[in-house]
């Protein structure tokens, strides 16, 4: 209990609520100088609102077309493929008329005599295209027989061998005139009508699907991707911009970059990998020192030697000595640090979206963090000569692993089918400080945008 | 209202909340800032730097774990002006006079020091003002601050010794110059009355 004073009780009953008011260019100068630090926070300010915006705009395209494919009950992504060509009209193939081949009258007399010499060659040439609908139907009359010692080598080109053995019995009435093109002649009465074939040019494009396609549950479709391979393994290298909150020095901006493999298995994938991230932070130190005042030449030793007139002569050997204050004095500093952090992600993701270019979907997982390396970035603080007696930290060290949940919104974008690049606004929490005593009670969190350039194989 | 009396963390301040505080803290902090330094100006220099930290971590203030607002701003306040005077004294603060105050007799106080005048606040500071730097800011720390000897000493590295020995100078000091005060008061007041 203090000791009551008069003169102590004046000073406190009086100046206690004593003001003073200062000058306005203070205030101007204190109110520019202030503006400094609010701009530093606006930055995050519109990094938080971008980020945000971001992944909201991802959730809601995102679930506005899964809305609509859902609607509409779409057709598998193969059927889609096809059904990108125009159907042709569905136009029955024209059919021929109803016109009989002219038969033949049954004429003994008109009939040639069965002579297979007279007959014209069957020529694969003159035969009309084998259409059901146009071939006339086969005529006896003007067919060869099958006569393995007569019958012409199938050839367009269908000159009679000169062979003695197979060749027919040359007729001089009959022989058919040497024609390398073994035309029959024009018979008006055997020959089928000429009429235009209106058989539809074969047009693959055009044909409709010979087979009806089934239509698969989502989950059985196969990737759009690689329709012919249910799984695949992508290997990519990504960067990463964060800004975390929740921090002792106010926000903080890290890079993250790393490399990544991810395994596919239909619409659901599993990655992995390491990276490195960089953060650095301002730690607040309380030097106590010595104050230095000054130097003296002590005496160290002394000699003493003859001199010449028998009499002692001194040398004196003095060193340094510094003077300090006993008093301490507190200096607070502030140190900037660079601290490295090995990552090592696993994020589960499921695309619920995709076509041939562009596949949305979540990503979840957990990231571990390992400090790595501190390293002071800033000068040190120079005491000068001054005599350093303790230097206490008085912002936390980090710890040195550090687990975090993460989510996001994972956009796709196909240049090729090998390559592609991703772009994925997420959201980490931290499930414990990054100091080792942490004086916030809240965990930190952190917002960024994912970017990564993707092979796949 | 710049804090919300809700949450027990004060908020981020923007412009207007900042020169309203300002408004508002800056003439009782700067009386405190001339306590210290003795002249306006280095008072106004450690407003301003004062001030800064102030702004830097008033997103940290806890009310629940430190205690009112106005005594977390008077506490940096004072923090920064003992930093002030011990970055820009010319000479030592305080002298360690353990050995030699044995040899001092302490006289006792005299009480009656002043009666029947009254002094204005502003002369009361410019007394304070006066006092050698050592001497003020002990004065300041033990009276204004109710801090005891041996927290001043562990604050400022002293002793307790030199703590009291230092305090019993200032008083001595502003004795010395009410007594003044109060002898020209009264030869006023007789030539008045003439």
């Amino acid at each position: 209990m203090k000791k009551q004073n008069q003169i102590d009780d004046l000073f406190r009953r009086e100046l206690a609520d004593h003001t003073v008011t200062p000058s306005p260019e203070r205030r101007a100068t204190l109110l520019r100088d202030a503006e400094g630090i609010q701009r530093k926070g606006s930055a995050s300010a519109w990094w938080i609102a971008g980020t945000t915006l971001l992944i909201l705009a991802g959730f809601g395209i995102a679930f506005f077309i899964h809305q609509i494919s859902d609607s509409s009950n779409p057709p598998s992504a193969i059927q889609q493929s096809s059904n990108q060509v125009p159907q042709p009209p569905s136009n029955p193939v024209p059919q021929l008329p109803s016109n009989p081949v002219p038969q033949l009258p049954s004429n003994p007399v008109t009939q040639p005599p069965s002579n297979p010499a007279t007959q014209p060659p069957s020529n694969p040439v003159t035969q009309p295209p084998s259409n059901p609908v146009t071939q006339p139907p086969s005529n006896p009359v003007t067919q060869l027989p099958s006569n393995p010692a007569t019958q012409p080598p199938s050839n367009p080109v269908t000159q009679l061998p000169s062979n003695p053995a197979t060749q027919p019995p040359s007729n001089p009435v009959t022989q058919p005139p040497s024609n390398p093109v073994t035309q029959p002649p024009s018979n008006p009465v055997t020959q089928p009508p000429s009429n235009p074939v209106t058989q539809p040019p074969s047009n693959p494009v055009t044909q409709p699907p010979s087979n009806p396609v089934t239509q698969l549950p989502s989950h059985q479709q196969p990737d759009i991707r690689y329709p012919s391979k249910k799984w695949n393994i992508s290997i990519g290298a990504n960067y990463t911009p964060e800004v975390m909150f929740n921090t002792l020095n106010g926000d903080k901006f890290a890079n993250n970059m790393g490399l990544e493999g991810t395994f596919h298995v239909g619409r659901y994938s599993v990655r992995t990998g390491v990276g490195l991230s960089f953060t650095t932070g301002w730690n607040e130190m309380l030097v106590e020192s010595n104050p230095y005042l000054g130097a003296y030449k002590a005496l160290d030793s002394i000699t003493f030697a003859w001199g010449d007139n028998y009499n002692l002569v001194p040398t004196y050997f003095t060193k340094t000595e510094a003077v300090f204050d006993t008093t301490l004095q507190y200096t607070y500093t502030d140190i900037k640090k660079r601290y490295t952090y090995l990552q090592v992600p696993l994020v589960l993701g499921y695309d619920f979206w995709e076509n041939s270019w562009l596949s949305l979907g979540v990503r979840a997982g957990a990231v571990m963090s390992v400090l790595l390396n501190t390293k002071t970035s800033s000068m040190t603080f120079d005491p000068g000569k001054d005599r350093i007696v303790q230097i206490n930290n008085i912002t936390p060290d980090r710890i040195e692993l550090n687990w975090q949940a993460m989510g996001g919104i994972n956009a796709a974008f196909r240049l090729s089918q090998r390559f592609s690049i991703e772009l994925e606004p997420e959201i980490r929490y931290y499930f414990n400080s990054v100091y080792e005593s942490s004086v916030l009670t809240k965990k930190p969190w952190s917002v960024g945008v994912r970017a990564a350039v993707v092979v796949t194989f | 209202m710049i804090f919300s009396r809700k949450n027990t963390e004060a908020k981020r301040l923007d412009q207007a909340s900042i020169g309203a505080l300002y408004d508002k803290n800056a003439p009782w902090l700067l009386a405190v800032c001339l306590r210290y330094t003795g002249n306006r100006e280095n008072a106004e220099d450690v407003l301003h730097d004062g001030f800064m930290k102030i702004i830097r971590g008033i997103e940290k203030f806890n009310e629940k774990q430190t205690g009112s607002i106005e005594a977390w701003m008077r506490r940096i306040m004072v923090n920064t002006a003992l930093n002030y005077l011990r970055d820009h004294k010319k000479e030592k603060l305080f002298i360690e006079l353990e050995p030699v105050l044995d040899s001092i007799q302490i006289s006792p106080e005299n009480n009656d020091v002043y009666g029947g005048w009254d002094l204005s606040k502003d002369q009361l500071m410019d007394l304070i003002c006066e006092l050698p730097a050592g001497y003020r800011t002990v004065f300041n720390l033990y009276v204004m601050e109710d801090y005891t000897h041996k927290e001043i000493g562990e604050f400022l590295g002293i002793s307790e010794n030199t703590s009291k020995t230092q305090l019993y100078k200032a008083r001595n000091f502003l004795q010395k110059r009410l007594r003044e005060f109060q002898t020209e008061y009264t030869h006023e007041k007789t030539e008045s009355n003439r």
